[in-house]
């Protein structure tokens, strides 16, 4: 055997990324780096107010950030069905869709959050919706969703028909993503808080690398982790 | 403890007059009797008939519960889940029946032989049986089974078992694929063919776990997977370079869940890898000389070096060059080649290359009453002869909601040589999906199936 085929067969498992979907995943660590870097910058640490300006930046970058590397699956099928002339066009569509709704959901959410009068700072807020993300999570029902996780629609190669069917797939990816991260996402849209970001991102980003894992306690885990950090928050602010 | 699930052929009495009168072999009693207690428990019970089918699929309007329409299709965890959901089943018949040795027996279909090993055996046809000298009906009976022969061009198991490989990266390899949601070999032929050729309810996954014969049937793909890991150079899903990272883990951390939600009996993956850990090994894991032969024959032919783990290099990156839209069966469909899809594409409707390879692919394949199987032509012009390219069976189609889709690959690559000899340079191919002739459906009228997308794939040059 030689020594460049005894390399190839020792060499780790192949990378999941396609070539496709690596500029989402570097669009991701590059949120992570610019959040606290704005937010830090405006001022505003880990609070800010929906209604004010520069919550919308700060929102996308969240969902760049902890959204993004989730919808990598769903390119990556849009990208291989692609003709390679379309790809761009296709991938950004699916891509552009996937974030717009994140936006526009968190915009929802805080003007529902706005009418309520919730506090900026949003630390009751925030841990409420946590202990509801830990209590979906031991649903069976759930559990299935997660199965069909990386279920794309069909999507057509190019043209009209293509940036059509690849904004569907945008909005299929999206939906499934808000109904398992729905709870930790709309405890991110006042609280904007580096460990609450951290955790309920490893959290997600788990249960897509396991989602057959029943009743997984490793995202159970990190939640109950970021709920006793919450806490210790709300109680010390009182 | 380690159990042996045994070849039907050995237990049956090979004989209906004799299934009616006679005495059954224990495995088969044992069998019978479970399938008797299942059914006479109603279908909340975790134990019963109804909920062990459902847990496979229900049919449209079933109430759903959390750990039913589990069953796991187009998927490179079709043979791990089915796998768990036999030994999740073998313990109840074991339960209810008092008998801790019983092991489910298997039916292969696959030895080359007479008509009768191809025939549902006669314990699971006749509509009676006697006990103690009583005539009761037969638990195994289900209605509306085809009671001829499966076809022996629907039970061949060479071109599954002679991929190395569980999953490949576009076509699939015995297993599935990845990214996952492709049709491994073995699932498709013979798993798919076999249930549409017993067709009633076995025809659709909303009702085939209703039948007992579904149970022997999955067996056997089970033990096709014990087959195919036997064989040198077989490589699984987790070994190096076999499948990408986010595939293993995916694979890894699978936890297989039956029964009540509330206090479900859950599988890991890895129990599910090792059969003995499920305390069974098949009585038979070796293929006879004729189709082994044919097997490493197969494997010599498509390059794979035994012994050897493939690695990703070795597959070509495939990428679309044609589509087309809402074909239905029957129709005659001219596919041009989109020069301005990609460098590939241009350079084969410019005649400068020809593609080493050919795929078809149908997506999103729709229909109510589908024939079973049914046939992609391939025309190199209009007016060019037909060239088979491949088939597809519909098992899935049927019996489901009508949103059900399916998508199906064709490697038309074995014709690719005919087409180019006519003449085909990468331009127009004229494609056509119908009904394959010499079946028992063939003379129906054919209902048609509604394919939202037919496109073509090639090699990158």
């Amino acid at each position: 055997m030689t020594l460049a085929r005894t390399a190839r067969l020792v060499r780790p498992a192949r990378t999941s990324v396609p070539p496709g979907t690596r500029f989402v995943l570097a669009g991701s660590a590059v949120a992570w780096v610019a959040l606290p870097l704005w937010t830090v910058g405006a001022g505003h640490g880990g609070a800010v107010e929906p209604w004010r300006a520069g919550w919308l930046l700060t929102w996308l970058l969240m969902v760049v950030a902890m959204m993004w590397p989730l919808a990598a699956p769903a390119l990556a099928v849009v990208t291989g069905r692609a003709f390679r002339a379309w790809r761009v066009r296709l991938v950004a569509t699916c891509l552009g869709v996937f974030t717009l709704l994140w936006v526009a959901a968190g915009l929802a959410v805080a003007v529902a959050a706005h009418v309520l009068a919730v506090p900026a700072a949003g630390g009751v807020w925030a841990l409420g919706w946590v202990l509801v993300a830990l209590v979906a999570g031991r649903s069976a029902r759930r559990a299935r969703l997660l199965w069909k996780c990386t279920e794309v629609p069909g999507v057509a190669p190019g043209g009209a028909r293509g940036l059509a069917s690849a904004a569907i797939a945008g909005a299929v990816a999206w939906r499934r993503c808000a109904l398992l991260c729905g709870p930790v996402m709309t405890a991110m849209v006042l609280a904007h808080d580096p460990l609450l970001m951290l955790g309920a991102s490893a959290a997600a980003w788990w249960e897509a690398a396991h989602p057959r894992a029943w009743r997984d306690p490793v995202p159970a885990l990190l939640l109950a982790a970021v709920a006793a950090w919450l806490l210790l928050g709300v109680v010390g602010s009182r | 403890m380690i159990r042996t699930r045994q070849d039907i052929a050995g237990l049956t009495l090979g004989d209906a007059a004799k299934a009616a009168t006679q005495q059954w072999h224990p495995v088969l009693d044992t069998y019978a009797r479970g399938v008797e207690l299942m059914k006479a428990l109603p279908a909340s019970d975790p134990r019963s008939w109804l909920w062990a089918a459902n847990t496979h699929g229900i049919p449209p309007g079933t109430p759903p519960r959390p750990t039913w329409n589990q069953c796991t299709h187009q998927s490179v965890f079709f043979l791990p889940w089915h796998r768990a959901y036999l030994a999740w089943f073998e313990e109840t018949i074991r339960d209810l029946t008092g008998d801790p040795d019983w092991a489910l027996p298997y039916w292969d279909y696959t030895v080359p032989g007479t008509r009768a090993d191809r025939t549902v055996p006669v314990e699971f046809s006749v509509r009676t049986r006697t006990v103690a000298a009583n005539v009761v009906p037969n638990p195994l009976f289900a209605p509306n089974r085809d009671a001829g022969p499966i076809p022996i061009g629907d039970v061949g198991i060479v071109d599954a078992l002679a991929d190395p490989r569980f999953v490949r990266s576009f076509l699939p390899g015995f297993g599935g694929a990845d990214p996952d949601r492709r049709t491994g070999h073995v699932e498709n032929l013979p798993h798919n063919f076999v249930h549409n050729d017993i067709g009633g309810l076995m025809g659709s996954p909303a009702t085939a776990g209703r039948d007992p014969i579904f149970w022997l049937h999955h067996s056997n793909i089970d033990r096709l997977w014990e087959v195919w890991s036997g064989l040198p150079g077989s490589v699984p899903p987790t070994a190096p370079g076999a499948a990408s990272a986010l595939l293993v883990a995916q694979w890894r951390s699978a936890v297989f869940v039956f029964g009540d939600p509330a206090s479900p009996a859950t599988y890991t993956m890895d129990q599910v890898e090792d059969p003995t850990g499920f305390g069974y090994e098949y009585q038979v894991t070796e293929l006879p000389a004729d189709l082994a032969d044919a097997v490493q024959e197969a494997r010599a032919a498509a390059g794979a070096a035994v012994g050897v783990a493939p690695v990703d290099e070795t597959e070509p990156e495939w990428e679309p060059i044609a589509a087309t839209f809402n074909v239905t069966s029957g129709q005659d469909r001219d596919i041009p080649v989109a020069a301005g899809a990609s460098a590939t594409a241009a350079a084969l409707t410019a005649g400068t290359t020809t593609p080493s390879g050919l795929v078809i692919e149908l997506s999103g394949v729709r229909a109510t009453d589908p024939h079973g199987v049914y046939v992609v032509e391939v025309r190199s012009a209009p007016d060019a002869g037909a060239h088979r390219a491949g088939r597809i069976s519909t098992f899935g189609l049927a019996g489901t909601a009508d949103e059900e889709e399916r998508d199906y690959l064709v490697d038309a690559t074995p014709i690719l040589p005919d087409l180019l000899d006519e003449g085909w340079s990468g331009g127009t191919l004229s494609i056509r999906v119908v009904p394959e002739q010499g079946r028992a459906d063939s003379d129906d009228v054919d209902k048609a199936i509604r394919v939202r997308q037919v496109t073509l794939y090639v090699p990158t040059a």
